[in-house]
C-alpha cells in the first residue's frame, strides 16, 4: 500500500519561539527522503508533527489525506516512527525483544518472528550479539537495536530522526541499504539527517534551511 | 494476521518467560506473606483497638450528625484521586511492552484493560482492607451489628473501586476537562456540606449515609454506591481507547524507573521523577547581586513562580497536615482522653505525613544548599552565609500554610483551640527541622551500613539501619507527632521537648554537612 504525505504552509510555535517555519512539501511515491537543516530548524517537530504528537500553529500535514491521529488503528498501522530512543527491556536479550515485536504485530509463529529477528539483526551488522541484553550494548550498537526494533514491525510510512547517532561509516552503509530494501518494497522513508552518505544516496532532499536572502 | 487476542496472548507469553520474570511460585509466596500479616498482626491488632475503645465514643462518631463530615471527606478524597491519577494513573506498563503494544493497530482497549483493572480491584482491595480493620474495631464496641459490617466493607471496596476509576479519569482528561471535574465534585461537596438535603442526590452523600445513615437507608445507599461505580465501569473502554501513548509510555517509564531506584534504596531518586518541572522561566530574575540573604530569598521565591505545582502542593499538604494536628492535638495536656486515640492516632499520624511531605518544595532551597557545601570550590559562601541565605523562605512559607491551615480550623470550629494550634505550629516546626535533617544527608547510603549488624541471637540488623537512613525525615516527624498526640503531658513540658527536639535535629542536620558556622569559606563536604 502506498502511502502520500502533504505538508501545507504547516509551522509550529510555541509562545514566541518558532520550532518550525512555515513549510510545504508533498510526497506520494515510495522515496527516500533526506530532512535536512542547521540544528534548530525544525527536523524533529516536523517529524513529531507528522506522529501526530505535536498539533500544528498553522497550515496542516496530512498523512494519506488526513491529520495524523493515533486513536486510529489504521494510521498506527502505516506510520512507524524513531524519534526518540525507544524503551527497552532490561532482561530480555535483542533478539526476543525484535521477535516479540514481530509478534505483537501478528507474525504466525514465534520460530519464524526469532528467525526474522536474527536476520535483522544481521542486516544490522549485529547478528552477533542477538544474545545479549541491551546493558551490555555500546552506544552505536543500541542505536542499531533501536533501529531494529523500529524495522521490525510492517509500514508504508517510516519517519526517522538523524537514525545515524553513534554509526560508523560501516555501519551507516548498512542502515541505507536498509531503507533503500524498503524503499523498494514500497515504503516512503523520511529521515532527519545530518550525513553526508544519507543525503547523496537519498531519492529527494528537503531542506529546512532558511534561503539566504538575496538582496 | 492473527486475531489481536492470539497475538496479544503470544506477546504475553513470549514476555512472561523472560529472564527475572516474576514466577507463580513469587505470586504464592506474596500471597502468603499478606495473608500471614493479615491473620497475624492486622485482625489481633485491630480486636485490641476494638477492646481499648470507648463505646460511647463510637456512638459518637457514626451518629447521623457525622454524616456531612463524611461526605466532605468522601469529597476530598475523590479530588485527591483525580489528581493523583494525574500524576501517576492505574494504567501503564512496562516501558517496553507499553511502547510496542500501544504503536499496534490493536484496539488500546484490549491492550490496556487487564493493567487498569488490576490496579483499580488493588485500589478497591487495599481501600476495602485499611477500612475493614476500623470498621472491626467499631463493630467489635458494639455500635453496629455484624451483618452492617459486612455492608460496610463491601461499601468500601466499591468507594476503593470508584477512588481507582477516578484516578483513570485524572490520567485520561487533558487539564481543562480536569479542572472542570475537580470543581463539579468540589461544587457538590460544598453543596452537600451547607445543604445536608443535597448529599441524598450525590455519591459522596450516599457514602456518607452508609456511614452514619439510617438501616433504612443503608441498602438504597449501597446500590446507589455501586450504580455509581458501574457508571464509571461503562465510560471506561471508551477512554482506554482515547489514551494517549506518550502519557502511558512516559508514566511506565516514571513508574518503572521510580521502582528500580526504590529497590536500590536511591529514594531521593525515585522522588526526584515526580518533582513538577518548571513551567515558566524567569531566568533573569534569579540572578541577583546585593544582600546574601535577599539574593537566597529572591532565588527561591524565583524557585516557586517557576514551579507553581510544587508550591501549590505545598499550599495544600501543610495547611491539611496542620489542620489534622489541631484536631488531633487536643489529646495533649488537659485533653488528654486514651478513648479519643482511635481518632488521634491516625489522624496525627496524617497530619505529621502531609507537614513533611508538603515541606518538600519549598524546602527546594536546602538540597541547593546541600549542592553548594558538596562542590565548595565552585562556590565560595562563607558556611553561615550560605545556610542564612537559604533560611528564610522555607520558614515564612511553612510558618504562614502551617498557620493558615491551623486558625482555619479553631475559625471553623467556632471554639477557642488556640493552644490546640499553637502545638499544630510546634509540630510544623520539627517538620521542618527534619527536612533539614534529611536535606544535609549525603545522596548514597554510607558504606559501613552495608556492612552486617549482627545482635546476640545472630539477627542481622544493617536493613533496619539502612531503612533508617532512608525515611529519618519522616520518622522525626511522626514521632513527634505521636509523642504530641499520644501522652499526657503539661504543656509546660510539651514546650520544652519540642524545642529540644528542634534544636537536635537542627543541630544534627547541620553536623551532616561537616562544616562549621564560624568558618570563613566552605570546605570539602564529609559523606554522612
Amino acid at each position: 500500500m502506498t502511502v502520500t504525505v502533504r505538508c501545507h504552509q504547516l509551522s509550529v510555535s510555541v509562545d514566541e519561539a518558532v520550532l518550525l517555519p512555515e513549510t510545504s512539501f508533498s510526497a506520494e511515491e515510495p522515496a527516500l527522503i533526506a530532512l535536512t537543516g542547521a540544528n534548530g530548524t525544525g527536523k524533529t517537530t516536523l517529524l513529531k508533527t507528522l506522529v501526530g504528537r505535536q498539533l500544528p500553529s498553522t497550515g496542516e500535514g496530512l498523512i494519506n489525506g488526513q491529520q495524523p491521529y493515533e486513536f486510529d488503528p489504521v494510521f498506527r498501522a502505516a506510520v512507524a516512527s524513531l524519534i526518540d530512543t525507544p524503551p527497552m527491556a532490561r532482561d530480555m536479550t535483542l533478539t526476543e525483544q525484535l521477535a516479540l515485536v514481530r509478534i505483537s504485530w501478528g507474525a504466525e509463529d514465534a520460530a519464524a518472528a526469532f528467525t526474522a529477528a536474527e536476520q535483522t539483526l544481521q542486516q544490522l551488522t549485529i547478528g552477533e550479539l542477538g544474545d545479549r541484553f541491551p546493558y551490555e550494548l555500546s552506544a552505536g550498537q543500541l542505536q542499531l537495536f533501536a533501529v531494529g526494533l523500529t524495522l521490525s514491525r510492517p509500514f508504508s510510512l517510516l519517519l526517522l530522526d538523524e537514525p545515524e547517532r553513534h554509526l560508523d561509516t560501516d555501519r551507516v552503509e548498512a542502515l541505507i541499504t536498509l531503507l533503500e530494501q524498503r524503499v523498494a518494497e514500497g515504503a516512503l522513508v523520511i529521515t532527519a539527517t545530518h550525513r553526508q552518505e544519507i543525503i547523496s544516496r537519498a531519492g529527494r532532499q528537503l531542506d529546512l534551511n532558511p534561503i539566504p536572502d538575496h538582496q | 494476521m492473527s486475531a489481536p487476542a492470539q497475538r496479544l496472548k503470544a506477546v504475553r507469553r513470549l514476555y512472561l518467560g523472560r529472564e527475572g520474570a516474576p514466577t507463580a511460585g513469587d505470586r504464592w509466596f506474596s500471597l502468603y506473606l499478606i495473608s500471614f500479616v493479615t491473620a497475624f498482626y492486622i485482625v489481633p491488632v485491630a480486636y485490641v483497638i476494638g477492646d481499648f475503645l470507648d463505646p460511647s465514643f463510637a456512638g459518637r462518631v457514626t451518629q447521623e450528625t457525622s454524616e456531612p463530615y463524611a461526605a466532605a471527606g468522601v469529597t476530598l478524597l475523590a479530588i485527591a484521586a483525580l489528581w493523583a491519577g494525574r500524576i501517576q494513573g492505574p494504567v501503564f506498563l512496562t516501558p517496553f511492552l507499553a511502547h510496542t503494544l500501544l504503536a499496534t493497530e490493536i484496539p488500546r482497549r484490549r491492550v490496556l484493560i487487564r493493567s487498569v483493572l488490576t490496579a483499580v480491584t488493588g485500589t478497591g482491595l487495599v481501600i476495602g482492607g485499611a477500612a475493614a480493620v476500623g470498621l472491626f474495631a467499631l463493630t467489635h464496641t458494639g455500635v453496629w451489628d455484624w451483618s452492617r459490617f459486612g455492608l460496610l466493607a463491601a461499601a468500601a471496596f466499591t468507594g476503593g473501586l470508584q477512588l481507582g476509576l477516578l484516578a483513570f479519569l485524572g490520567q485520561r482528561l487533558r487539564r481543562r476537562a480536569l479542572l472542570l471535574c475537580t470543581g463539579l465534585v468540589a461544587l457538590q461537596g460544598v453543596a452537600g456540606a451547607l445543604l445536608p438535603v443535597v448529599n441524598l442526590a450525590t455519591p459522596a452523600g450516599w457514602a456518607a449515609s452508609l456511614w452514619a445513615g439510617g438501616p433504612a437507608w443503608l441498602l438504597a445507599a449501597l446500590v446507589l454506591t455501586t450504580a455509581a461505580a458501574l457508571v464509571l465501569v461503562a465510560a471506561e473502554p471508551a477512554a482506554l481507547g482515547r489514551l494517549p501513548a506518550e502519557r502511558v509510555v512516559g508514566q511506565s517509564r516514571r513508574i518503572s524507573d521510580a521502582r528500580l531506584f526504590t529497590s536500590t534504596g536511591n529514594i531521593n531518586d525515585a522522588v526526584e521523577l515526580f518533582r513538577a518541572a518548571p513551567a515558566h522561566r524567569l531566568h533573569r530574575a534569579s540572578v541577583s547581586a546585593g544582600p546574601a540573604l535577599l539574593s537566597g530569598l529572591r532565588q527561591d521565591m524565583v524557585g516557586a513562580a517557576r514551579s507553581p505545582l510544587s508550591m501549590l502542593s505545598a499550599g495544600v499538604l501543610i495547611p491539611a497536615g496542620a489542620a489534622l494536628l489541631t484536631l488531633a492535638a487536643p489529646a495533649a495536656g488537659a485533653g488528654f482522653q486514651e478513648s479519643n486515640l482511635l481518632a488521634a492516632v491516625p489522624l496525627g499520624v496524617l497530619g505529621g505525613l502531609l507537614l513533611f511531605f508538603g515541606t518538600g518544595p519549598p524546602a527546594e532551597g536546602w538540597r541547593q544548599l546541600k549542592n553548594e557545601f558538596d562542590a565548595a570550590a565552585l562556590f565560595g559562601w562563607a558556611p553561615r552565609t550560605a545556610l542564612a541565605r537559604r533560611l528564610l523562605w522555607p520558614l515564612l512559607v511553612t510558618g504562614v500554610f502551617a498557620a493558615a491551615g491551623a486558625a482555619g480550623v479553631v475559625v471553623l470550629s467556632g471554639s477557642a483551640h488556640w493552644s490546640e494550634a499553637f502545638w499544630s505550629l510546634g509540630l510544623a516546626a520539627a517538620a521542618l527541622s527534619a527536612r533539614f535533617f534529611q536535606s544535609m544527608r549525603s545522596r548514597d547510603i554510607p558504606v559501613e551500613f552495608l556492612a552486617p549488624t549482627v545482635i546476640p541471637g545472630g539477627m542481622d540488623l544493617s536493613a533496619v539501619k539502612i531503612l533508617v537512613w532512608l525515611g529519618d525525615g519522616v520518622i522525626i516527624t511522626v514521632t513527634a507527632a505521636l509523642a504530641v498526640v499520644v501522652l499526657p503531658w503539661q504543656p509546660g513540658t510539651l514546650a520544652a521537648v519540642l524545642s529540644g527536639m528542634v534544636l537536635a535535629t537542627l543541630i544534627g542536620g547541620w553536623a551532616r554537612t561537616g562544616q562549621q558556622l564560624s568558618a570563613g569559606t566552605a570546605r570539602a563536604p564529609r559523606r554522612s
